[in-house]
């Protein structure tokens, strides 16, 4: 099959994702949101002004995924849209890669990117005097919507249905998040110094930004997220190639 | 409004979105938008057994602190680097004992300035060296000591005055930000203007590459 | 004739249930076959499983020459209208042809085409949730059309038409087959549509199998008729003189023909019939002798 096929496949199922006005209204809030917080304080540091931007912008991020990523997979499989894809001359795991992409990767670069460009529009001197790190701290929060948004598509082909799907994927964000709270809170109470690292790594844009301000981070600190993005994207493919069977 | 957007590409929707968002933070900007200097003042009371402690930190800005501090007998600074967020925890792992610290955010221009009570004893001045270099100040007129420095998102200023006698020390600071800028109101409609003429392009040319197959 | 798509012995067991039982069909080129069964029957899974689209338990099934749920090379050139057709309702109908052609290489003509046998030309600025269930339908097909099939796969697509949508979607796929050469394989549990487009039928029930053939022969198998008369009762009693093995269901009248020539004697007895003045409103042998195939099964 040709780049074009995959191409065209991509182009259908992201305009079914993206389609409006959901996307719409919440690029505009984050957007505005987003850079409104670095105006209305003196950001001067490129790091500084995405952490602001970008940190609001991922619970967007995470919902947005919940939302369109799991719950309107599940509605693929319901509705019998996922028949039609499948019917194309398209393999099972190169349609798989396509609905990470459509599902996942592509709305968290969208809505994680739609901020900073504004960002670049508005502050660019300040932007500009570290592109490369801004585009450390893009990458975090980008394998950081990418974790939530692989275990909510998960959910979706697993449980088939939108509002399982739904809660299961919100649940599981809180779930996360909670636990990468409580684990440097017992970590620094009982003094396991593992613990709290761990916990600290389960969120990646927090030792990005730790590490370009000079505090000291562990290289597999930084590799915890981007490990388990990879593991979770090897894992749901293999699910949908070996598994998944439509209703 | 969302049967027109369904018939637009999805790069014209953003560029639209994002023209929008550009036009309100502007707005935004314009009417609560960022301060580019600040000013506080503070009396602590310090004796032979309390020294006062002020802290500077930049908590998104980046600028140039001149601190008046009249009153002490003796003043140190220190150079913290990292995040000024974990600047309370390091000072706390020096295991100081601390009292009566008041704080004011300025967040308009992106600095805190914190004044701490703490007990003053022949380590302290060893103990803070643990954050950075202790720098003493030994230029004094009238009893006033002046200390200009720089601090960033990454590095905050911390001012050590002790005093023989009960009496107090005054602080007076006066923050400017520096390296900030941002678009102007009419540079912003211009720019967002630009996105809307990019929109229409996009969807221009779609019209012409789909039409003709049907 | 060449086969387009052979399935054999296929198996596909959901937990305790067998949904299909060793199943085996052929479709050759050009050739429309209906897929006759209840609900349930398992004429939706075999067809799902004959695309790839979901795994079997046991057997083989070969799709343009190769196994559909391994190599996807196998759906080139097949079309496919599900019972509820369900496109991306994202994009105007316009652009979703335009992309499917796009993905499956069709060129502007087909297109065009496509757009023209299905009578959508006045639709395409339309999302996929603004059309009729008529037009859905035609946006399937349309779709499907752009695969440039050799063959069909249309699982009940008259189901949720309308009777005059139903007879234009019948004509239109009789269409296809006739002058385009496209094979179909046509599932349904209606039978009159089934017998009036399907020269070949394989009759499904529970899973199975029951019968397959030219669908004159499945009929005359079957050897009964289903009468429509003014007064069913009336004629019952006639018939019955005349030494038919006769039923009344509602207002119509099962009977049993008798023999090879059957069919023709009971027409000639209506002939006469008519001519006393008993009104006879139809004579279906099709509809009739499929249905007491499954009946009988059941």
């Amino acid at each position: 099959m040709s780049l074009r096929t995959y191409y065209n496949l991509l182009y259908i199922d992201v305009s079914d994702v993206l389609r409006p006005p959901g996307l719409d209204v919440l690029v505009l809030l984050v957007a505005s949101l987003g850079s409104a917080l670095v105006t209305i304080q003196p950001v001067t540091s490129p790091v500084v002004a995405s952490r602001i931007a970008l940190d609001p912008t991922l619970f967007a991020a995470a919902l947005f995924l919940a939302v369109r990523g799991s719950a309107g997979m599940a509605y693929l499989i319901q509705s019998g849209i996922i028949n039609t894809y499948l019917t194309y001359p398209i393999g099972k795991v190169p349609l798989a890669v396509l609905l990470a992409l459509s599902r996942v990767f592509i709305p968290s670069l969208l809505v994680l990117g739609a901020p900073l460009l504004i960002l670049f529009l508005l502050l660019g001197s300040v932007m500009l005097k570290a592109p490369e790190k801004v585009f450390g701290m893009y990458t975090a929060f980008f394998f950081q919507a990418s974790l939530y948004g692989l275990i909510f598509l998960f959910f979706a082909l697993r449980s088939r249905s939108q509002s399982t799907s739904g809660l299961l994927s919100v649940s599981a964000y809180f779930a996360y998040t909670a636990i990468a709270l409580i684990l440097p809170a017992i970590g620094r109470s009982t003094g396991n110094e593992t613990l709290t690292k761990v916990g600290e790594a389960m969120y990646l844009p927090e030792i990005i930004y730790s590490s370009y301000m000079r505090a000291s981070v562990e290289s597999w600190q930084i590799l915890l997220v981007p490990s388990l993005v990879t593991i979770l994207f090897i894992f749901v493919v293999i699910y949908f190639w070996r598994r998944f069977e439509v209703i | 409004m969302s049967s027109v957007l369904r018939r637009m590409s999805v790069a014209s929707r953003l560029l639209l979105v994002i023209a929008i968002g550009l036009l309100v933070s502007s707005a935004i900007a314009e009417l609560y938008g960022a301060k580019l200097s600040s000013e506080y003042t503070r009396t602590v009371k310090v004796g032979p057994r309390v020294a006062s402690l002020l802290v500077v930190a930049a908590i998104t800005s980046s600028g140039r602190a001149e601190v008046t501090v009249e009153g002490a007998d003796s003043v140190y600074y220190v150079k913290v680097a990292g995040d000024p967020f974990l600047l309370a925890q390091q000072f706390r792992s020096l295991r100081l004992n601390v009292s009566n610290v008041r704080s004011n955010v300025d967040l308009r221009a992106g600095v805190t300035f914190t004044a701490i009570q703490v007990e003053s004893n022949p380590f302290l001045v060893q103990a803070l060296s643990l954050l950075g270099n202790v720098i003493p100040i030994s230029e004094k007129k009238e009893n006033v000591t002046r200390i200009t420095e720089s601090v960033a998102s990454d590095s905050s200023l911390l001012i050590v005055s002790t005093k023989d006698s009960e009496g107090e020390v005054r602080y007076i600071i006066k923050y400017s930000v520096e390296g900030y800028s941002r678009l102007t109101a009419p540079e912003t409609f211009i720019v967002s203007a630009i996105m809307v003429a990019l929109a229409g392009a996009i969807e221009y040319y779609r019209r012409l590459t789909v039409k003709p197959f049907l | 004739m060449g086969v387009v798509l052979e399935v054999q012995e296929v198996t596909k067991v959901f937990g305790p249930t067998i949904a299909v039982d060793r199943v085996s069909l052929r479709v050759h080129e050009g050739e429309l076959v209906g897929l006759l069964g209840p609900n349930g029957a398992g004429k939706s899974t075999l067809l799902k499983i004959s695309l790839g689209l979901l795994r079997r338990d046991r057997g083989n099934v070969i799709l343009n020459g190769y196994d559909p749920y391994v190599d996807s090379r196998a759906r080139r050139g097949v079309g496919v209208v599900f019972e509820r057709p369900m496109l991306p309702d994202s994009l105007p109908i316009r652009d979703l042809l335009y992309r499917a052609s796009l993905i499956y290489g069709s060129s502007r003509e087909e297109i065009r085409r496509a757009v023209k046998y299905t009578g959508l030309e006045q639709h395409l600025h339309k999302t996929f949730s603004e059309l009729s269930a008529g037009l859905k339908q035609r946006a399937a097909i349309a779709h499907a059309l752009l695969s440039r099939p050799k063959l069909i796969v249309a699982d009940e697509p008259t189901s949720n038409l309308d009777p005059i949508e139903r007879v234009r979607l019948l004509e239109l796929i009789d269409m296809l087959n006739r002058d385009e050469g496209i094979s179909f394989i046509v599932s349904s549990h209606v039978i009159p549509e089934i017998s009036r487009v399907a020269r070949r039928v394989v009759v499904m029930n529970r899973g199975r199998v029951i019968m397959e053939g030219d669908v004159n022969e499945v009929v005359m198998k079957a050897s009964v008729a289903r009468i429509r008369a003014s007064d069913a009762r009336a004629l019952e009693k006639v018939l019955t003189l005349h030494g038919y093995d006769v039923r009344v269901e509602g207002i119509n009248i099962i009977v049993k023909l008798k023999g090879a020539e059957g069919q023709a004697e009971l027409l000639k007895l209506m002939a006469d019939l008519s001519a006393t003045g008993t009104k006879v409103l139809s004579i279906d042998f099709a509809g009739a002798g499929l249905e007491e195939i499954l009946r009988g099964e059941a």
